[in-house]
């Protein structure tokens, strides 16, 4: 009687059973996908880094355009009264009555006598 | 670490930060939505804040240019008296600077239930700036416009001023307010913490008063102040007016009333000498009426200046007797001597020749009882009795200008209408305001060319021969007519000691270029307009006729040439 082991023809001995290797995934398609999505992304944020840094720019320049337009303002309330002050001065000094006062006094102004004072009239055309 | 411990912690920080991030979302809703409005009003008034850019007064000038009131920055100094560390010597340190009385500044920096008090209003800056730089604790300082009058006491009844908070409350500052005041601007500006301005969320820009420029002439003014000063220091009158009119255009180059006052410190000053009496004060004006009576008579072509009189010495209407001012017998008199020589008896005569009826027409045609609308505020039409209200005596007193009431600019203003051949026209002191061109004065005729002119030459000889003598000015033709009237006795009757003299002219008379009135109030030692006021007129006469347009040439007889040079 044959025995099993001597019936059955021998059968290569198992061999340790190892893992189907993955099988490659199409790698190089998803590839270029990611890099322009990584790039895509980095313009983005340069972009709003951009815009921000403008926005940021924009308020520091209408700050100091503020602070500028205060400061005029202050300049032009001074240089107002400073104004208003010569111009008082000026009223005051060339009001005519002073003047007259200040040349009867230092220089003897009298007012011309309307009788003895002489008219030219020239006659029309003449020169 | 187990997987499912692994996941319950990230399930359990997950949780957290909904939580957390459910909270923060649900007071950012809280703070966002139902306190919004209150957290709003609360930041804004840290950061912002709603500034009044004041506008600046308009100038007023005269009509060469001067400046008669002007704006001045002046620094308005304020306490908070919670934050005053040392009352006595801050007191101290302010009144010295401020020139202002220690124990009140002390009294106003120790009461601290107020948190603002000012200190002082409209300070001089230079005093201020002094004061600011000792960096007192509690003290404050703002810049404030105030009205400064350069020429002190010059036309000041007529310019009137303005108070403390830069409104009109006196003559044009009154009446040009509106124009003179401007639209203040506002500004809510946004502050960084140290309070400085970093951004303008809204603005509305304020609107400068317009500047006005009056026909009023500065040395003309000035003389005639000055000529009246000596008046009523000569006289020792209670006051005196005078008006210098232009007839031609109804500008007024002059309107005088002394004393006068400086209007810079119009608080100190009294409100009598604060009228301006040329236009709100009334007085009886007495002969110089009489051209109204005269003017009515020509007109309606009852008499001619030559048309003569038999007139006795006095003369009885209803239950009085008028007589003239100097005693005489029974003359003959011509219409123009009647005016000449101010017959009391003549003027009435011929009243009774026009009728009660139509001098009160006349006197109306003239403007006395009607405003003259004269831009002042405040004007009186005068005082004239309506017809049924007159009495019996009443045409022999009203005809020579007793019994009426008429102001000093209704009398020049009558007078300018003969000198302007027969038409009246509004007597004004505006000439324009800001940019806008001129108008044109209202006018109307009241008298015929003629007449006018027999009314020029009647008047003429009153200065040449009759009342009017003293106003005669050297070089020219002088037009003119005296008046006295004695000022009604408060118990009844009038005054035997109290009298108005006045005196109203057209110079020169060939072609007139001013009308001129004096009036003098009470005048002592003599009461007489020929001579109280007379001399007077010819003083201003004199002066105006040599400054007006660098001469105005003689036009007397002797002086008259023909085409080449005239000496006087």
């Amino acid at each position: 009687m044959a025995s099993w082991s001597d019936a059955a023809p021998s059968l290569p001995s198992p061999q340790p059973r190892s893992r189907p290797r993955p099988r490659p995934k199409p790698a190089p398609r998803r590839r270029p996908q990611a890099r322009r999505g990584v790039a895509g992304g980095v313009v983005w944020i340069a972009i709003v880094a951009v815009l921000l840094a403008g926005v940021v720019a924009l308020n520091v320049a209408v700050l100091r355009l503020n602070v500028q337009l205060d400061k005029l303002d202050t300049q032009r309330a001074h240089l107002r009264a400073e104004k208003q002050a010569l111009a008082s001065q000026l009223a005051m000094t060339a009001a005519s009555p002073r003047i007259q006062l200040q040349a009867q006094k230092q220089f003897g102004l009298v007012p011309a006598n309307p009788a003895e004072t002489t008219y030219v009239r020239l006659r029309p055309r003449s020169r | 670490m187990s997987a499912k411990a692994s996941n319950r912690r990230i399930r359990l920080l997950l949780g957290v930060f909904v939580l957390a991030f459910g909270l923060t979302f649900l007071r950012a809703a809280w703070l966002q939505g139902v306190r919004a409005a209150s957290f709003g009003r609360l930041a804004s008034s840290q950061h912002s804040e709603d500034v009044v850019i004041p506008a600046a007064r308009g100038t007023i000038y005269d009509r060469t240019g001067l400046q008669l009131a002007i704006g001045e920055q002046a620094q308005t100094v304020y306490a908070d008296p919670r934050q005053v560390t040392d009352p006595k010597t801050e007191s101290t340190t302010i009144a010295q600077a401020l020139k202002l009385d220690p124990n009140q500044v002390y009294q106003e920096l120790t009461d601290r239930t107020h948190g603002f008090v000012y200190v002082k209003r409209k300070a001089d800056p230079a005093q201020a700036a002094k004061l600011e730089k000792r960096g007192l604790p509690g003290l404050g300082f703002y810049a404030e416009e105030r009205r400064f009058y350069p020429q002190f006491s010059l036309a000041s009844q007529l310019i009137g001023y303005a108070g403390v908070d830069n409104h009109g409350l006196a003559g044009l500052e009154l009446s040009l307010d509106k124009q003179l005041a401007g639209r203040p601007g506002r500004e809510r500006i946004v502050k960084d913490a140290s309070g400085q301005a970093i951004d303008t969320v809204v603005s509305q820009p304020e609107r400068d008063g317009s500047d006005v420029y009056l026909t009023l002439d500065h040395t003309i003014q000035a003389n005639a102040q000055t000529v009246l000063r000596d008046t009523v220091a000569k006289w020792h009158a209670k006051s005196a007016t005078a008006i210098v009119l232009d007839p031609a255009t109804g500008a007024v180059r002059a309107m005088a009333t002394a004393p006068g006052f400086d209007a810079n410190s119009y608080p100190q000053v009294w409100r009598v000498l604060q009228r301006n009496r040329a236009v709100t004060d009334t007085y009886e004006p007495g002969s110089t009426f009489k051209l109204v009576t005269v003017a009515g008579a020509l007109s309606e072509r009852l008499v001619s200046p030559s048309t003569t009189f038999t007139l006795p010495y006095y003369i009885h209407v209803a239950d009085r007797t008028i007589h003239d001012a100097e005693p005489r017998g029974t003359e003959t008199m011509s219409v123009s001597q009647i005016l000449s020589r101010s017959s009391n008896v003549g003027a009435i005569t011929l009243a009774e020749k026009l009728s009660q009826h139509r001098l009160v027409q006349w006197i109306s045609r003239f403007g006395f009882g009607h405003l003259t609308g004269i831009d002042f505020p405040g004007e009186s039409p005068g005082i004239v009795l309506p017809e049924d209200k007159w009495s019996g005596s009443s045409i022999g007193n009203i005809p020579i200008g007793q019994g009426i009431a008429v102001t000093p600019i209704q009398m020049a203003s009558a007078y300018a209408a003969i000198a302007n051949r027969g038409v009246w026209v509004r007597p004004h002191l505006v000439e324009r305001i800001g940019a806008s061109a001129s108008t044109r004065p209202a006018r109307r005729r009241i008298v015929s060319p003629w007449v006018a002119s027999e009314l020029m030459a009647m008047l003429k000889n009153v200065v040449a021969e009759g009342t009017g003598t003293l106003a005669a000015v050297p070089g020219y033709q002088v037009a003119g007519k005296t008046g006295t009237a004695a000022k009604p006795d408060p118990q009844g009757g009038y005054s035997d000691t109290r009298y108005v003299a006045s005196f109203v002219g057209v110079v020169p008379a060939s072609r007139p270029r001013l009308v001129i009135l004096v009036s003098v109030d009470e005048p002592r030692g003599a009461i007489w307009g020929g001579v109280v006021a007379a001399p007077a007129f010819a003083e201003i006469a004199k002066f105006d006729l040599q400054y007006l347009d660098g001469g105005v040439p003689p036009d007397a007889p002797t002086t008259a040439t023909a085409s080449a040079t005239a000496t006087p």
